[in-house]
């Protein structure tokens, strides 16, 4: 099998930037280059490497078919051909084809796709405290009895929550969504998407008026400068790195900046890399955007015509000259300096944002100064000025609303897009939950701890293993928790109904990737056993809960998956993310990105062309809220403001967090949970340099003391990165998760209410010496991490990055 | 411009850097008192510093205005400190009794809570508790911002009135920072309100 980890530059393809003209006709809407000469090349120049990863002892020729499917390996949304043989998944195959990839894999994609160990088969219920399989009657039976009891009572709507994981189709999330919000009227439901994609949304949401990726993979072909923000992305997003590098080794290459406080092999291939100290990311940003304002490299016609607020800008980052920035940050002032020069003379400028800010400190104030950027420079909506904020997957979760926000990417303050959704489900609008967003998933687990949620449903994720803690939550006698996925989870474990579903490849349905583009993923093969697709599943839920419209219709009208993508096309018909131009038929054909209305099989490729934003008060997403504290403005203010199309400038100054190490505080902790077959833990891994440093022997007992307070583990000395501790939890003890809790919650988000467990900065001190105890062999850490694992993929992907 | 005025303004700025210091307190206890609220902590944490810096700010121009001779005399002219009405200050009082026997601290005393207030979850009983306490310590604080609210903007008044600059551009600062808090607190109240008081009080 071809091993690009070990070889990573052996099959590239190098191809320089597309010419003038075919820039200006990549700009044109799609149906308007249909009618364009032939002679000017319309697709993107990258040229199509189709990779294949079979079984061992399969080759092309024993393929009985090849099924068209989706990555199932992270969140770029590549277009893949699945091998089946005997009634099986053999083999992968990137499709040649495909605006996303152009044939290319993931090197994870293969592993993501082979069966794991515990495929649950059969509906599991719990009888006398174990758990014993049962038929899908029994199991169903017992979720809809407990509903029904919760949903007696006043108040039943806030005593079943919801919370799912990245693996679920569209047409799963959205079914879930008016089950949800239009059936029970439930606001607790919320998912993996607030581990890590959350911020992301809220940024877009914030400075452009709803969220969606402004930009288009094609726009890697046209740039001239690239800037990866706490973006790893050759671990992250391996197909998008491929791109970029393959212009790199092109004629023409763009320039390339990266901020990242670790050396990540982006790091290195850029021409400067900015070394921020973690959770500094606000002051980099301001210290840019001061040189940029200063120096007058901004586009001061854009900005005067498309946006607001940049006096307001101004007066926050004028106290930000890259001197100060360079201070703040542990950058040298030269090095900034010349980001900035680079940015301002950028023609056509690729940003993108990922899981190193999107997980740290400011999280969504950093992501927003990314936004202002590309504003102040009129970087949007055309081709080559693109930016992502991948914060991890899940776009489809955020679209549908069933985590975060409204369908469609309504806003819950606006009473008229209540009002449509009622109309749309034929629901009452007091049924719809809108005094407030939707509660994010601590808080659900939060309530689920002191017993005002009384049924939790979690759908293909496990929260238990990225959670320390949450064992003990789920194991409460009160609390109903209904788990369905493909395998037995530590979640799953803990269940009291265990719904067998199918995998990827299993089910029919649609996915969409980080670019926008919609893929349909067929079924190649049958589930095993009595598992079911997802949304069968929650068809079953409606139709035994007989969950009825005003006029004692069926709220959930649909059958399959479908009849599920129809009905969710009614419901983003006219939002931003409108799908109503699209068909299962088309999708066939190849990806789709949104928004495509009927008027044209294309959809558009870019947001924001011409420098019309979603930002009317009828039509954005958010009100908007305070940066620093999450305090919602209201509609008033919002109107006062006149966005009228316009984007926002948002300002934020930069705010220390015991994230950032000092010299009192020298070293990093982070916090994973430990592999199964570890160590007793608690337990903190040293690197030898920083152990000789600090006068730590294995085995010894240290403190690690953050300004917060302080935790005592036995330390290990591993191979992890210097000036990194990483301590490793068993799960099971609450002190423990509390005091990790304590020393590491450094930071919360307050606008996207994600939670930022990703380091504090400590010191070690040595208690005591523990003698005897050889040392025994840790695993590797890509066992907790392997992107095969069916945890919210942000999680793994962040902890991946951090252990790199 | 008579000395009594300015003595009257000291008073008036005092009694708005006590409310600011009380202010900073809540904001410090409701963080500690509800560790299991997890957005509270770094929210709080800079809310509090930022009343303290309110108070800091405005000791000088209390300086200023007492004049150097009035500093002896300052315990007689001195207004009372704002007293929350006894009547709601009972009811609040009942309300936190009944919810459990952790839930008394801030409205009796501005000194930290060292219990958890969520700890009742843990025996599987009083879970509601918790997020009623919560309530009604936003509640309180929201009264205490609105007196910092409306202090800031009398502030502003008289100093446009005095001419004075300094106080006028401090005031100008602080207000919108006071607003904030605010505009906060009611956000966090309405995502408390519905969940303590419809669904955990069944």
């Amino acid at each position: 099998m071809l091993d690009r980890i070990a070889d990573p530059r052996g099959r590239r393809t190098p191809y320089g930037p597309p010419d003038a003209v075919e820039r200006l006709a990549a700009a044109l809407p799609g149906r308007m280059r249909d009618a364009l000469p032939p002679v000017i090349r319309l697709g993107s120049p990258w040229p199509v490497r189709v990779d294949v990863f079979l079984e061992d002892g399969v080759t092309e020729d024993d393929v009985e078919c090849w099924v068209p499917a989706a990555s199932a390996a992270g969140s770029h949304g590549e277009a893949v051909d699945l091998a089946v043989r005997g009634g099986r998944v053999v083999g992968v195959r990137g499709r040649a084809g495909d605006r996303v990839n152009h044939g290319r894999l993931d090197p994870r994609e293969w592993p993501a796709w082979q069966p794991r160990q515990g495929r649950l088969t059969r509906p599991l219920v719990r009888e006398g405290g174990h758990l014993v399989e049962s038929t899908w009657d029994v199991a169903m039976d017992r979720v809809v009895t407990r509903s029904r009891h919760l949903l007696a009572a006043p108040g039943g709507w806030g005593r079943i929550a919801f919370h799912t994981g990245p693996r679920l189709f569209l047409e799963e999330h959205y079914t879930l969504a008016v089950i949800g919000k239009a059936g029970i009227g439930t606001p607790h439901m919320d998912g993996d998407t607030r581990g890590c994609a959350a911020a992301a949304a809220a940024a877009l949401a914030a400075s452009f008026g709803t969220d969606g990726q402004p930009g288009s993979y094609t726009d890697v072909d046209h740039c001239d400068a690239l800037a990866l923000w706490g973006h790893d992305c050759a671990a992250c997003h391996p197909v998008l790195w491929e791109r970029m590098l393959d212009r790199r080794l092109g004629p023409g290459p763009p320039a390339m900046i990266v901020a990242d406080p670790d050396r990540t092999p982006a790091a290195r291939e850029a021409d400067v890399h900015l070394a921020v100290r973690r959770g500094t990311n606000v002051a980099l940003l301001n210290g840019l955007l001061h040189e940029l304002l200063a120096n007058g490299w901004h586009d001061a016609a854009y900005v005067a015509a498309h946006t607001v607020g940049v006096e307001r800008l101004w007066r926050t980052v004028e106290a930000y000259p890259a001197k100060r920035a360079a201070e703040i940050c542990g950058v040298p002032v030269a090095r900034i300096e010349q980001a900035a020069e680079i940015l301002g003379a950028a023609e056509r400028l690729v940003s993108t944002v990922g899981p190193a800010l999107l997980g740290s400190n400011q999280a969504t104030a950093a992501a927003c100064q990314v936004d202002n950027l590309h504003l102040l420079l009129g970087m949007l909506g055309r081709p080559g000025a693109g930016l992502f904020q991948l914060g991890g997957p899940g776009c489809d979760a955020l679209e549908t609303g069933s985590a975060g926000d409204l369908p469609g990417l309504r806003n819950w303050a606006d009473p008229g897009h209540v009002r449509e959704l009622a109309a749309l489900w034929n629901v009452d609008p007091a049924v719809i939950p809108h005094w407030g967003p939707a509660t994010h998933a601590t808080q659900i687990f939060g309530y689920a701890e002191e017993g005002s949620v009384g049924l939790l449903w979690i759908t293909a994720s496990d929260p238990v293993s990225a959670t320390p803690g949450l064992d003990r939550v789920l194991a409460r006698e009160d609390l109903f928790v209904v788990v369905q996925d493909p395998y037995v989870t530590e979640t799953a474990l803990l269940a009291d109904v265990v719904l067998p579903a199918a995998a990827w490849g299993e089910k029919t349905g649609t996915v969409t990737g980080a670019d926008r583009t919609v893929h349909l993923c067929e079924k190649a093969v049958e589930p095993p056993g009595e598992a079911r697709a997802d949304l069968a599943v929650l068809l079953d839920y409606a139709r035994r809960m007989d969950l009825r419209d005003r006029d004692g219709l069926p709220l959930v009208g649909w059958t399959d998956a479908e009849s599920a993508f129809e009905a969710w096309k009614a419901c983003s018909g006219g939002r931003p993310c409108d799908h109503t131009g699209i068909t299962y038929d088309r999708l066939r054909a190849g990806g789709v990105q949104w928004p495509c209305t009927p008027a044209g099989s294309y959809g558009a490729e870019r947001l924001y062309a011409g420098g019309r934003f979603a930002t009317e008060p009828g039509r954005c997403q958010t009100f908007g809220a305070d940066l620093a504290t999450g305090a919602e403005y209201g509609e008033e203010r919002y109107r006062a403001d006149g966005p009228r199309g316009r984007a926002f400038l948002h300002a934020a100054d930069y705010e220390p967090s015991p994230e950032v190490a000092d010299d009192a505080h020298p070293l990093v902790l982070l916090v994973c949970r430990a592999p199964r077959l570890s160590p007793a833990p608690p337990y903190l891994e040293v690197h030898p340099g920083d152990a000789a440093a600090y006068g730590v022997e294995e085995g010894d007992l240290v403190r690690a003391e953050s300004p917060r307070g302080a935790l005592e583990a036995v330390a290990r000395l591993s191979g992890v990165r210097p000036g990194a501790v990483v301590l490793r939890l068993g799960g099971r003890s609450e002190a423990e998760a509390r005091a990790a809790a304590e020393l590491t919650l450094t930071s919360w988000d307050p606008v996207s209410r994600q939670p930022l467990r990703t380091a504090a900065a400590v010191r070690l001190v040595r208690v005591a010496p523990r003698p005897g105890e050889p040392a025994e062999e840790l695993t590797p850490v890509e066992g907790v991490c392997s992107a095969a694992t069916p945890l919210g993929h942000g999680v793994a992907v962040r902890e991946r990055y951090e252990e790199v | 411009m008579g000395r009594s005025v300015t003595v009257h303004l000291a008073d008036y700025l005092e009694l708005l850097v006590r409310t600011e210091h009380e202010l900073s307190g809540g904001f410090h206890a409701l963080w500690r008192g509800h560790p299991r609220e997890p957005d509270l902590c770094g929210v709080c944490e800079r809310l509090a510093a930022q009343c303290r810096a309110h108070a800091e700010r405005l000791e000088p121009y209390q300086r200023r205005y007492r004049g150097p001779q009035q500093g002896e005399r300052q315990m007689e002219h001195r207004m009372e400190p704002w007293v929350p009405d006894p009547v709601i200050l009972d009811a609040t009082r009942t309300e936190l009794q009944r919810a459990g026997p952790e839930g008394v601290g801030l409205v009796t005393s501005a000194r930290p809570r060292l219990t958890p207030a969520g700890a009742a979850g843990n025996g599987g009983n009083g879970g509601s508790g918790g997020g009623l306490v919560l309530l009604r310590e936003l509640h309180r604080l929201y009264l205490l911002a609105t007196e910092c609210d409306l202090s800031w903007s009398v502030v502003a008044l008289v100093a446009r009135g005095l001419k004075d600059d300094d106080l006028l551009d401090l005031a100008g600062r602080c207000a919108p920072e006071t607003a904030v808090q605010l505009l906060w607190l009611r956000t966090r109240m309405r995502r408390a309100a519905p969940q303590a008081l419809v669904v955990a009080s069944w």
